[in-house]
């Protein structure tokens, strides 16, 4: 099944600055436009194929992440934007930030900035989509030879 | 009398990218109370300035905010430098005020393209953001970053702005008045817009009072109050009139975020015509002790 | 140029039981309070109440240094929105302010170290403080009773030797007119 042209954003902060998701915002706009690639920006978890996450992980939105992306149906990417959601960034040393996404959930992608550019996020969109396209045609297999079985 | 109903609005939500936890008490499909849970972007910055150098200390406080770093930033500076009594050299000080308008201009169009997008006009949020491209790229060619410029430090700022800069961001004043004057007026006249912001969400003055508002919000409930009359950086040498609005509605607080914007750009103009040629900074040394509340 | 408008900060420090009147004078003054922070220097915090006037730009800053263990009133019924800043100060450095309109326990942003603005070891100090401040009230307290129990006791056995005196005296003017009587009978007998 061909569904690289039209793959569904998550967008979540999580504590994040919110420098990197007025850049992710950005991406979509016309100048820098992410959507010229089908990409829509939803608000619904159960719809999203691409899970963009900006900020560190801490105490409080910790189980957050993990529900968002329990709820996410599969095939799924995940892609780490700005240096805070990839390592912790410059708050990796305080008393509440844990580290990095890949602390609760497992990052194929990681986009560093601080702030992301918009340039760099959209190649990491890209790069993404690319995987994306990948695992969905593992999973048609799968489904496929079960099938089969059966 | 119908029954209550509690909604969790979680703190993944798609009308703003903030995290943010309310539980609605909900009656008869009108919502009677709200209770907030916050917290989720705390990092505890304040404790990592006990395990920071005081200079670098400036680059953490830039980023408590990614679209207003550089009054955080600015804030941070001036008390430092109050502290170790530092006197800013002048091109410094209008290098920063100029920075700062620019900032400004940058995030009411942010506000205004969110605040377009919130009531459904997807077409105006994305002709107002792209305008702001245009401000973000004067950002990128004076302090090298879109967002985050880490320009200031103590005693003075670390980049110059020369003439040909000067030259190209006058010029693209007169093309961001021309484009906002256009996007002002349908924010203002159009009948989509006025019928879901005129007399909504009305917040009297003695409520702003006793609540405590501050900034352009307390201006559109007709609270005349503009911390840029103190004179911090060279605002006490530019000449401009705090805009109030006596409206109270989500209208007022449109309009004034809009006059602002011509407001901020008639400054970049006036500090471009008086920025003296001078140092850019003063050198300092020691370390800081005593305390000083600045208001930016 | 704009008429500028930058006045000097004061500066006033307050006793804790001074803190709800003076923070009332400042709301009929019709100011805004702007925040209030504390820190912790020298084993106290020192609060900070600082207010702004929006016609003159006036800011003004009321310090209250009190010991760790002891507790302060709140000022949100005179200023609603203070619950943030309370709430804050309660989680961050343990401080203990009574009577907060909506009290979040110290959950208010759920963090999970315990008062983390706090330097190492300072907490223990605090639950010491604050064990050795409860004993030494109640030890006053046990040296109060005992003082009044004392005082009764001086008092009733003041009491019971007025009244043995009392009785004493009475007996000996008794006997005294008894013997008078006695005599005068007896002189009346000797001449009869």
């Amino acid at each position: 099944m061909n569904v690289k042209r039209s793959p569904w954003l998550l967008h979540y902060d999580g504590s994040s600055c919110n420098g990197c998701d007025i850049e992710v915002l950005a991406a979509l706009t016309p100048v820098y436009d992410a959507e010229r690639l089908g990409v829509v920006n939803t608000g619904d978890p159960m719809q999203a194929d691409i899970f963009l996450i900006t900020g560190g992980i801490n105490a409080q939105n910790a189980p957050v992440v993990k529900q968002l992306y329990d709820q996410m149906p599969r095939p799924k990417v995940v892609v780490a934007v700005g240096v805070c959601a990839c390592t912790g960034g410059i708050f990796k040393e305080t008393y509440n930030v844990l580290g990095g996404a890949d602390t609760v959930i497992p990052v194929d992608i990681y986009v560093p900035g601080c702030a992301a550019r918009p340039q760099s996020i959209i190649d990491g969109i890209v790069q993404a989509v690319a995987l994306f396209q990948q695992r969905s045609d593992e999973h048609d297999a799968l489904v496929k030879s079960q099938k089969g079985a059966n | 009398m119908g029954k209550k109903s509690v909604v969790p609005f979680g703190p993944q939500h798609p009308v703003l990218p903030e995290p943010l936890h309310l539980d609605l008490v909900i009656e008869d499909e009108v919502v009677e109370e709200a209770i907030p849970s916050i917290g989720f972007i705390h990092r505890g910055l304040e404790g990592l300035a006990e395990k920071r150098d005081f200079n670098e200390m400036m680059y953490i406080a830039e980023r408590t905010c990614g679209i207003c770093s550089f009054g955080h930033g600015l804030g941070y500076v001036e008390a430092v430098e109050h502290i170790m009594n530092v006197q800013v050299p002048d091109r410094a000080r209008y290098l920063r005020t100029i920075w700062s308008e620019l900032e400004r201009l940058h995030s009411h169009l942010l506000w205004l393209g969110l605040a377009a997008d919130a009531f459904g006009f997807e077409s105006l949020f994305y002709e107002a953001w792209r305008i702001r491209e245009k401000v973000l790229d004067i950002h990128e060619m004076t302090c090298g970053g879109r967002l985050i410029f880490s320009v200031n430090k103590v005693g003075g700022v670390l980049r110059d702005i020369n003439a040909d800069q000067q030259k190209f961001i006058l010029d693209q004043m007169n093309v961001l008045e021309k484009e906002i004057k256009n996007i002002a007026k349908v924010f203002l006249e159009d009948y989509s817009v006025q019928s879901r912001s005129k007399g909504i969400g009305v917040l009297t003055t003695k409520q702003a009072h006793e609540l405590g508002a501050v900034g352009p919000f307390a201006r559109a409930c007709g609270i005349k109050n503009d911390i840029r009359l103190t004179g911090y950086c060279a605002y006490g040498e530019l000449d401009f009139e705090p805009i109030v609005s006596n409206d109270c509605d989500c209208y007022a607080r449109l309009e004034v975020r809009i006059k602002e914007l011509f407001q901020s750009i008639d400054l970049v103009r006036q500090a471009f015509a008086k920025i003296p040629a001078g140092e850019l900074e003063t050198k300092v040394a020691g370390f800081p002790k005593g305390e000083y509340f600045v208001r930016i | 140029m704009s008429n500028v408008m930058n006045p000097e900060q004061i500066h006033e420090i307050i006793p804790v039981d001074k803190l709800l009147f003076e923070v009332m004078k400042k709301k009929e003054a019709g100011l805004r309070l702007s925040q209030i922070c504390v820190a912790y220097v020298n084993e106290k915090y020192e609060l900070s109440y600082t207010f702004a006037d929006d016609d003159t730009y006036q800011y003004s800053l009321l310090r209250v240094v009190i010991d760790v263990f002891q507790q302060v009133p709140s000022i949100c019924k005179v200023y609603p929105y203070a619950v943030f800043y309370e709430n804050e100060m309660a989680e961050l450095f343990d401080v203990n302010i009574e009577m907060i309109d909506v009290d979040y326990h110290g959950k208010f942003y759920r963090i999970e170290k315990e008062a983390p603005m706090l330097p190492p070891g300072a907490l223990e100090k605090k639950a010491q403080a604050e064990e050795d401040e409860k004993k030494r009230i109640e030890e006053e307290k046990q040296a109060a009773i005992e003082a009044a129990r004392k005082a009764e006791e001086e008092a009733r056995a003041a009491e019971e030797a007025k009244a043995k005196a009392i009785a004493e005296a009475k007996a000996k003017a008794a006997a005294a007119k008894a013997a008078a009587a006695a005599a005068a009978n007896n002189n009346e007998g000797g001449q009869n």
